[in-house]
């Protein structure tokens, strides 16, 4: 469903090239979820944009399926807090030229799933942190997306909501047939919900470890030693990285 | 219901001041404050003053509608488009601080010495502040908003429906907000030429003929005048801004 051939990026500045990216290749496809990780800077939200079609690489191709609509969930969820929680979710369906009464249909049903109805004439800014994740999340899938591409999207929540809503995305992802893309800088949510994790170097930024982590999605996983295991295994990457970074 | 009371309390202290000042100076050139509000009052119940204070809003409210609906979208779209903007804000540095008073003269040619020439200079003063206000806030919109809106797969005219323009709505009315007090005193110019209507000429008949007490009621009525815009401006912002007052 996802291919990634090859691809380097660069910002370009005053004809310098400053590089992102640089000889990225991975394959996901339906029924699968991929969790990137990496130190900050390393260009995990350039390779999410990549994806997105939002910037486009210097050299080698990003594929994805013909047909595939992929939903979108931005650092600090990207709501727009002129528009009611409502509006927020239906926006994505008015750009596509739907029926008023099939957006107010699909917007109602996606209120219902994620238990925001009684929010629907709110404001983000009336909202927490966790509800408007869950705003965000609920836009994202109401244009029933085959992709669900996510940038650091439970970063800025206290630990019980961001586990409530790992949870609801493990729920989305095995009953909506949705392939999940989250970009996280938590080593155990990569590791709980990224059946293959790709772990980026620094300067520019490079795959230094894929992870075949298959048991991903379980919520009974966070319990098990493996999940320990290879979160140890992830850290331990990490901070090699790290300390090669500042050597 | 505190906003309420600070205005009364701001406008009984200037009350007093102005009684204050005019008793120390003691000079036909200070009325006092009663002198002048009965001469209001008065020529506002004899029906005198309404034609002036109708004009000039109709002068003043038209420059800023004009001003804005040309500075607006020029604003957001050298704000938004970083080819424009690199292009176009040269001119703005070079023709903002000119004094557009002194285009007077072209502008009377051009337009004629009615009410279009007055409502045209209005608009090219006010013209700059909202220019570079809109373009202000429309370069520091995050760029969130605007790849949220991508990835759905909006077009530019809608980027510039949801995002840009209400994005900048607050700054865009602030700006307006400004420009009426700008607009108001410029009345006083702009109603000095061509002209035997609007509050601007009563200042300048009266202060002709040294009445200072229909000098003052003309300035009361521009105060006013500027006041009950401002109001109004203020309750568009609340209707169409209440996500920003959360």
């Amino acid at each position: 469903m996802i291919e990634v051939k090859q691809v380097s990026f660069a910002y370009v500045e005053q004809q310098l090239h400053h590089w992102i990216l640089q000889d990225i290749s991975f394959q996901v496809d339906r029924g699968e979820s991929l969790a990137i990780i990496g130190p900050s800077g390393c260009g995990k939200t350039s390779l999410l944009f990549l994806l997105a079609g939002l910037l486009q690489p210097q050299q080698g191709e990003v594929k994805i399926s013909e047909q595939a609509r992929c939903g979108t969930i931005l650092q600090n969820y990207g709501l727009f807090p002129w528009k009611t929680v409502y509006h927020n979710i239906a926006l994505g369906l008015q750009l596509q030229n739907i029926a008023k009464q099939e957006i107010f249909t699909r917007v109602n049903q996606v209120l219902e799933e994620m238990a925001l109805r009684p929010y629907a004439d709110y404001y983000p800014a009336q909202l927490s942190g966790g509800m408007q994740q869950r705003v965000a999340l609920a836009r994202a899938l109401v244009i029933q997306p085959d992709i669900l591409l996510m940038d650091e999207p439970l970063s800025s929540l206290d630990a019980l909501t961001r586990e409530r809503l790992q949870n609801l995305l493990i729920q989305v992802w095995q009953q909506k047939q949705v392939l999940p893309v989250i970009v996280t800088h938590s080593i155990e949510e990569a590791v709980l919900l990224g059946r293959r994790v790709i772990v980026l170097g620094n300067k520019p930024g490079q795959i230094i470890q894929q992870l075949e982590n298959r048991e991903a999605g379980d919520i009974e996983y966070r319990q098990s030693p493996l999940f320990f295991e290879r979160c140890t295994l992830l850290r331990k990457v990490l901070m090699e990285e790290c300390h090669a970074g500042e050597a | 219901m505190q906003g309420k009371r600070n205005l009364i309390l701001a406008a009984i202290i200037l009350l007093i001041s102005w009684q204050g000042a005019a008793l120390w100076l003691n000079s036909i050139a200070l009325p006092q404050p009663w002198q002048v509000l009965a001469d209001f009052v008065s020529k506002l119940l004899q029906g005198k003053i309404i034609d002036d204070v109708l004009i000039s809003a109709f002068r003043a409210v038209a420059g800023v509608v004009l001003g804005a609906l040309t500075a607006v979208p020029l604003g957001l779209m050298i704000g938004h488009e970083p080819g424009l903007r690199k292009s176009l804000s040269p001119f703005v540095y070079l023709l903002y601080p000119i004094p557009h008073v002194v285009l007077l003269p072209l502008i009377i040619i051009l337009f004629g010495i009615g009410n279009l020439s007055k409502i045209v200079l209005i608009a090219l003063i006010i013209f700059f502040q909202i220019l570079v206000t809109t373009r202000d806030a429309a370069k520091e919109i995050h760029s969130n908003y605007l790849y949220s809106l991508q990835t759905l797969g909006a077009s530019k005219w809608q980027l510039y429906r949801h995002v840009i323009i209400p994005a900048t709505m607050p700054k865009t009315l602030t700006a307006m907000r400004i420009s009426i007090g700008t607009a108001v005193a410029i009345l006083f110019f702009v109603e000095s030429f061509a002209t035997t209507k609007g509050l601007g000429y009563i200042i300048m008949d009266s202060w002709g003929r040294a009445d200072y007490i229909a000098l003052y009621s003309g300035i009361t009525g521009m105060a006013l005048l500027g006041f009950v815009l401002y109001l109004l401006l203020d309750r568009l912002e609340r209707s169409l801004c209440r996500w920003n007052r959360l």
